[in-house]
């Protein structure tokens, strides 16, 4: 979205004007979405943090500074309730994944059809190895090859020195390469044996 | 021998891996990168590297994440505090604030002007009054005191009606010229007979009673209107003389 528009809809919005707040929305959702999404790999979370996240924005729209881009601000926000929210419930998560996994009544993975398994299997090899990376390397990697951000800027939403984003990403970069080829070799094999099964 | 292993970069005919990195980041020039896919024709395990690098990025751009649209659910919160007006009525409110606005301001505006014409009118302090006369509203206090705790008396003895037997009848208060004598002040005599005659059990006397050459002490006494407690004598009657120092000791 150019800059000219993004702000006549941002003024727009501050005198509460409920249409241009929704078409910021609507042009953000995507990105900021996929971002904590692939931060998180778990849809139902980035459904709740990207919600917050404009929620927050747009309840305090009239404090937005014109010299910065709309995105920025709302990344900053989605980054910073997404942290709290893994601060919060990794423990719970944890304790709650590994108490429940064979307890009666609860859903295995043999439940769930071969058809759904072969799917999400495929789907899920780059976001699978996109979480063996590192929470940097995860980040950089998203906001660059993704979101297309520059360097400068992913530098500056992480507070980093631009010099330590590219060490970063060129690393996540290598192990993303090694850990993708894995699961998608794995995928692959997975597949095989099912469509054998289906034979 | 890993992909990443910086000895790689050392065997002839290998594209640095830095300039790979600098091609992925977008930061060569057409002619480098020209080059560059020129000397990856020749360069296999770089090429098969490359080629797995930008697949893992397409897979991860291309994949279709299902996004959901967050419009009617931001909206709906920022509804419930209030943060968006219909259009249809964004023209009444706003004049209706800058109607509310106008009138705080008149309001202000008027009470100004009230209080440049009439300063006392808008004054939330009680309006000061010089005291001419210490003594008279010194009087006039008590008795309005007097006046007002006499409800809450009467209440206390209502309440106390079944000890009637022991409490007396309120009698007001009186002064009367006693005369002091040495009699008097043996608790026998005249203090004695005016115990008696107003009813009353206990004396106190303040100060030293001076005497005069008869042996007498005139005092002014006043009693008040009690059972049990009553008179303080400690001013000496207006008729009495002097009191005379005392010699002193001669030293030995």
């Amino acid at each position: 979205m150019e800059r000219a528009i993004e702000h006549d809809l941002i003024r727009r919005a501050i005198t509460g004007e409920r249409a241009a707040a929704g078409e910021l929305i609507r042009a953000h959702q995507r990105s900021v979405y996929a971002y904590i999404l692939r931060m998180s790999g778990k849809p139902e979370l980035a459904e709740d943090v990207v919600q917050e996240a404009f929620v927050r924005v747009l309840a305090n729209i009239h404090r937005f500074d014109f010299r910065f881009r709309f995105s920025t601000w709302l990344f900053t926000i989605a980054r910073r309730l997404y942290m709290n929210a893994i601060a919060k419930s990794r423990p719970a998560y944890d304790t709650d994944f590994v108490g429940s996994m064979g307890a009666p009544g609860t859903a295995m993975p043999e439940d769930r059809s071969l058809d759904d398994e072969r799917s999400t299997v495929h789907k899920d090899a780059i976001q699978r190895a996109l979480m063996e990376l590192s929470d940097e390397q995860r980040e950089i990697i998203v906001l660059f090859h993704q979101l297309d951000w520059p360097i400068a800027l992913i530098a500056s939403h992480l507070d980093m020195p631009e010099g330590t984003v590219k060490s970063h990403l060129h690393r996540g970069r290598r192990r993303l390469r090694l850990i993708f080829q894995q699961h998608k070799g794995l995928a692959e094999q997975f597949q095989g044996i099912t469509q054998g099964i289906g034979a | 021998m890993s992909p990443s292993d910086p000895n790689q970069d050392q065997q002839p005919g290998r594209i640095p891996e830095s300039l790979i990195d600098a091609a992925l980041d977008g930061e060569l020039c057409d002619r480098m990168s020209d080059e560059i896919a020129h000397a990856l024709r020749y360069d296999k395990q770089r090429r098969a590297e490359l080629l797995e690098t930008t697949e893992a990025i397409r897979s991860m751009r291309d994949e279709d994440l299902g996004v959901p649209d967050f419009q009617l659910s931001v909206l709906n919160a920022l509804d419930k505090q209030d943060k968006f007006i219909p259009r249809t009525l964004r023209k009444s409110v706003r004049l209706g604030r800058l109607a509310i606005a106008a009138g705080f301001l008149l309001g202000l505006m008027g009470v100004a002007a009230l209080q440049s014409l009439y300063p006392r009118l808008t004054s939330i302090s009680a309006p000061e009054t010089p005291v001419l006369n210490v003594a008279e509203s010194v009087k006039d206090d008590a008795a309005h005191i007097a006046q007002q705790v006499e409800p809450a008396i009467e209440t206390a003895r209502a309440n106390l009606s079944p000890l009637s037997s022991f409490i007396g009848a309120p009698r007001q208060s009186q002064n009367i010229s006693v005369t002091l004598t040495t009699e008097t002040r043996t608790d026998s005599g005249e203090l004695t007979r005016l115990l008696s005659e107003y009813e009353t059990r206990h004396v106190i006397v303040l100060g030293r009673a001076p005497t005069d050459n008869s042996g007498h002490a005139p005092f002014l006494v006043s009693f008040a209107g009690t059972d049990s407690v009553w008179l303080v004598a400690n001013q000496p009657h207006p008729a009495a003389p002097e009191p005379e120092d005392e010699p002193l000791p001669e030293l030995p």
